[in-house]
């Protein structure tokens, strides 16, 4: 990625040396790292919404809303991947790392891979 | 508005719910409609719940959600299922799914059914707030 905005679903208080969150609906907050020419150039967090059974489309509206160009994740379910894929958000998997800098680092080296539809959580899929 | 579609086929059970919830003030509830009548309703109009019969003949009520899911992620859906709450958990991760509803849902279900939809719609931003008349 050369220029964009990265959001990583985060446990506590967030930002680049924080941890990631395993479900990005139930995150503390969203730490956004901005892109330019392939370099960090600013880091900011915003505060998760509330979340609710079936409000899967409540992170994805926050998100769209401050203009998130790509969304790494450990895991996700089918609805906000789909959701994600709609307002042009493209989500990023990483299942194994609990630090947000190396996968920001990777996703900006274009190493990271796209989520695809048989890695979404749950029985539904 | 709220705009809320019954899929599935006529029956006491859903004539029932659609009944008490369409006494809510500010929500408009139709249907019920076949499969293949709900999707030209939905691609004509931007529903916000969708409440889904268990079986519509020629597909589950699951694999519809998941149908709906791949063009209109956007539209909540209520269940209505005889799994046990374990296995229609399993059977519904990931898909979003706002509630489950009995096979006969009361007016209490439908309560909840209201409570939860107005809570998402004001986190969506789509309602100012989340509270809401009681049916008249």
């Amino acid at each position: 990625m050369k220029n964009g905005r990265i959001a990583i679903p985060s446990n506590g208080v967030g930002g680049l040396d924080g941890e990631r969150s395993g479900h990005f609906g139930h995150c503390d907050v969203f730490t956004f790292v901005d892109v330019e020419n392939g370099e960090i150039k600013n880091v900011s967090t915003v505060p998760n919404q509330e979340h609710v059974q079936g409000g899967c489309l409540v992170p994805v509206n926050l998100l769209a809303g401050y203009n998130v160009n790509a969304l790494i994740v450990g895991g996700i379910g089918m609805r906000p991947l789909m959701g994600f894929r709609q307002v042009g958000i493209d989500v990023y998997h990483d299942a194994r790392r609990i630090d947000i800098k190396p996968v920001v680092e990777d996703l900006i080296a274009g190493k990271l891979p796209i989520i695809s539809n048989d890695q979404v959580c749950g029985g539904g899929h | 508005m709220i705009s809320i579609l019954a899929v599935g086929k006529e029956s006491d059970a859903m004539a029932g719910l659609i009944s008490v919830i369409g006494r809510y003030p500010g929500i408009e509830i139709s249907g019920p409609e076949p499969v293949d009548h709900a999707f030209d309703m939905i691609s004509t109009r931007p529903y916000d719940l969708l409440i889904v019969e268990e079986e519509l003949g020629d597909m589950t009520g699951i694999a519809f959600i998941k149908k709906l899911l791949s063009t209109n992620p956007f539209i909540n859906t209520a269940l209505i299922s005889s799994l046990p709450p374990d296995d229609f958990h399993q059977a519904t991760e990931g898909l979003g799914v706002l509630m489950h509803l009995t096979r006969k849902p009361d007016a209490e279900q439908s309560a909840i059914l209201v409570k939860k939809l107005r809570k998402v719609l004001s986190l969506t931003g789509k309602l100012e707030t989340e509270t809401g008349d009681q049916p008249s």
